[in-house]
């Protein structure tokens, strides 16, 4: 049961961009896939979704090849928050909310009015309905498409299924409070026992949301663990490139990274 | 919850356009009707509103009214109104539809060269039909001109979408530009068929180029109408497919959509829309790209109200143009398609210049 990576490969354009990536995902966690720009982490979670078909190996999600699931079915058991979103016509916020339950069964009106502003809640957007989805912000326009991803996945658990819930960069736009406010969502569907997996840049939030963390680099998972272990090594800091202080403020449940920066004082003319 | 409660009005939950969009429909609707009895009343001999739906409920054989009056109705107003509704409906269909899959309000069967396809279509049918496509003609009669008009609306299309989209994004460069070539070419190709045609055939496909309604028969109405209504009905199947695919095809598809078999259906309703609406009024510009827009601005983009509402808008603004290419040079008649381009091109021009409120691509 769980998500299950089997040997995946991944190749485009005649190169490979993912290679051999092994790993289980059981119901309940919450992971966050790191790695430096390029490294294969949006291919990866591609692959996870069933958008991407490995050229080796599989995905199962509780036994099924994703790949070769109907995507209506599929539907009902991932959602996917992309990386970036633009559209060109006019949509309200509400409409634009409202698409990820049309893949629902039996969603009438007033239940679909409850789940969108349940949503939209959910993501600080209440009172945002009627604007227009285009005249957002981008962090606003981010967080409007991950209500349309929490009305697309409802309940974390159905029939004694997991649920997969895939967010690339959920935080890339979002200010610091609104990054906690996300993370925390995917961090409640982990508990109540679903399956998370957010790419995600920052490592601090990485590291105190996750259960797990899995590191990739020029396409190879190149380390899987909890987080505090990982950071006990050079690891993280050589798959980046650069160099990283660990400390563990008092009372914090799990340490902080810090990058080291380079020195900026004002040079002697 | 108590919010839920109440009466239905204040159960709409804000930016929800159902009821605005209900209540557009139901006007559009009352429009189209309106306006085809005074397109039926309109012509040489001028008939009231009131007069023309007294014929129309009398029926085409009653004596109640003067029998030249009768004709002029039933015989050949009405067939020529149901046209001018239906090619209406299926140019900004065909609008609509086309914006929807190339996610872009420019994309247009007009501008973008599939009516030049399917006129190419049309024409090779008109000019090669006694000739080299005779066979084809034996064996479809009456049907071998819309179909034509279809493959050459179907080639264009997908040229068109292999050019233009690469790995499920278009580009609006591209696709312009593309469009331009194609519709150039179909032209090239138009011109030397004009070359080839004798006198009769180069009439006939001066009249292509210039859309008109005049020639509107029964017979044809009969021959295109049931299939232009099949088109119409399979339109709203589409709908949801095309406002998951506003969001990209990645997300359609994780939303839990078949996105290619949507991409072939729309490119199928695409092709057969404009095919249809080429092979019995010529090329008719603008109308694709105007009526979808200006509804998106008024009362939302949604695919389940915009196709609809799509359709009788177009219906509307074909009446319309019909009505006034018979009064403006009356008792002569101007082609339609010189009207909605009247209309229709500084409208494209202002779309343009009020772009940079749309996202970039
Ligand atoms: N369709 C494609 N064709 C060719 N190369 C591709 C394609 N998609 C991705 N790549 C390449 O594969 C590599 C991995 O891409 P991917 O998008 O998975 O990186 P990422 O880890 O998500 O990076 P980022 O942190 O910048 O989002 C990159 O070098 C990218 O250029
Ligand atoms: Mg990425």
């Amino acid at each position: 049961m769980g998500l299950a990576i089997e040997g995946v490969g991944v190749t485009a354009g005649g190169r490979t961009i993912l290679q051999n990536v092994t790993a289980r995902i059981a119901p309940g966690t919450l992971v966050a896939v790191i790695g430096p720009n390029g490294a294969g982490k949006s291919t990866l979670v591609k692959a996870m979704s069933g958008e991407r078909r490995p050229a080796v190996g599989r995905v199962r999600l509780h036994g099924d090849d994703v790949s070769a699931l109907a995507p209506a079915e599929l539907a009902m058991q991932r959602a996917v928050l992309p990386q970036a979103t633009s559209i060109a016509f006019p949509f309200t916020v509400f409409e634009i909310v409202g698409l990820g339950l049309r893949q629902r069964a039996g969603v009438d009106a007033a239940m679909r009015r409850l789940e969108v502003r349940r949503a939209l809640a959910a993501v600080d957007l209440e009172g945002f309905g009627e604007r227009l989805y285009q005249r957002l912000s981008g962090g606003e326009q981010q967080r409007v498409q991950l209500a349309r991803v929490l009305c697309q996945i409802g309940k974390p658990v159905a029939d004694d299924r997991a649920k997969l819930l895939i967010l690339d960069e959920p935080t890339s736009s979002l200010d610091v409070r609104h990054q906690i406010a996300v993370l925390s969502i995917a961090r409640r569907f982990a508990d109540e026992g679903g399956l998370a997996v957010a790419v995600l840049h920052d490592l601090n939030l990485a590291v105190g949301f996750s259960d797990r963390l899995m590191v990739l680099e020029g396409g190879r998972l190149v380390a899987d663990g909890k987080p505090e272990e990982l950071l006990e090594g050079p690891m993280l800091a050589e798959t980046f490139g650069t160099r990283m202080v660990v400390i563990k403020p008092p009372g914090w449940a799990r340490p902080a990274v810090l990058p080291d920066l380079p020195r900026l004082d004002p040079q002697p003319r | 919850m108590s919010a839920l409660s109440g009466t239905p009005a204040m159960n709409r939950a804000p930016g929800e356009r159902s009821l605005v969009q209900a209540a557009a429909l139901a006007l559009l609707a009352f429009g189209v009707l309106a306006t085809a009895v005074l397109a039926i009343g309109t012509g040489p001999s001028a008939l009231s509103p009131s007069r023309v739906i007294g014929i129309l409920a009398a029926g085409p054989k009653s004596a109640a009214f003067p029998l030249g009056e009768v004709v002029i109705v039933w015989q050949i107003r009405l067939p020529r109104a149901i046209m001018a509704a239906l090619i209406g409906a299926m140019l900004a269909l065909g609008g609509a539809v086309m914006q929807g899959l190339f996610r872009n309000p420019l994309a247009d069967p007009a501008i973008l060269g599939v009516s030049n396809g399917a006129a190419l279509g049309a024409v090779s049918m008109i000019v090669l039909g006694g000739g080299a496509l005779a066979p084809v003609t034996a064996i479809l009669g009456s049907y071998a001109l819309p179909l034509a008009a279809f493959a050459g609306a179907l080639t264009a299309t997908l040229i068109l979408y292999a050019i233009a989209t690469r790995e499920g994004l278009t580009s609006v460069a591209t696709m312009l530009l593309a469009g331009i070539a194609l519709a150039a070419f179909a032209a090239a190709l138009m011109g030397y068929l004009a070359f080839l045609s004798d006198d009769t055939q180069l009439r006939d496909i001066t009249f292509w180029n210039l859309g008109g309604l005049g020639g509107v028969t029964w017979e044809k109405v009969v021959i295109s109408g049931p299939i232009m209504l099949v088109v119409l009905a399979s339109a709203p199947m589409l709908a949801r497919g095309l406002d998951a695919l506003v969001l990209g095809e990645a997300e359609a598809f994780h939303m839990g959509l078949r996105v290619e078999r949507l991409k072939r259906l729309a490119i199928l309703l695409v092709a057969a829309a404009t095919g249809l609406a080429v092979a019995v009024s010529g090329t008719i510009g603008f109308v694709g790209i105007v009526v979808p827009h200006l509804l998106r601005l008024a009362v939302g983009a949604d695919h389940r109200f915009l196709l609809p509402a799509s359709c009788l808008g177009g219906a509307l603004l074909l009446l319309v143009a019909d009505i006034g290419a018979r009064l403006l040079v009356a008792p002569a008649e101007l082609p339609i398609g010189i009207i909605t381009a009247a209309i229709g091109a500084p409208f494209f021009l202002w779309l343009l210049m009020r772009r940079r409120d749309f996202e970039g691509f």
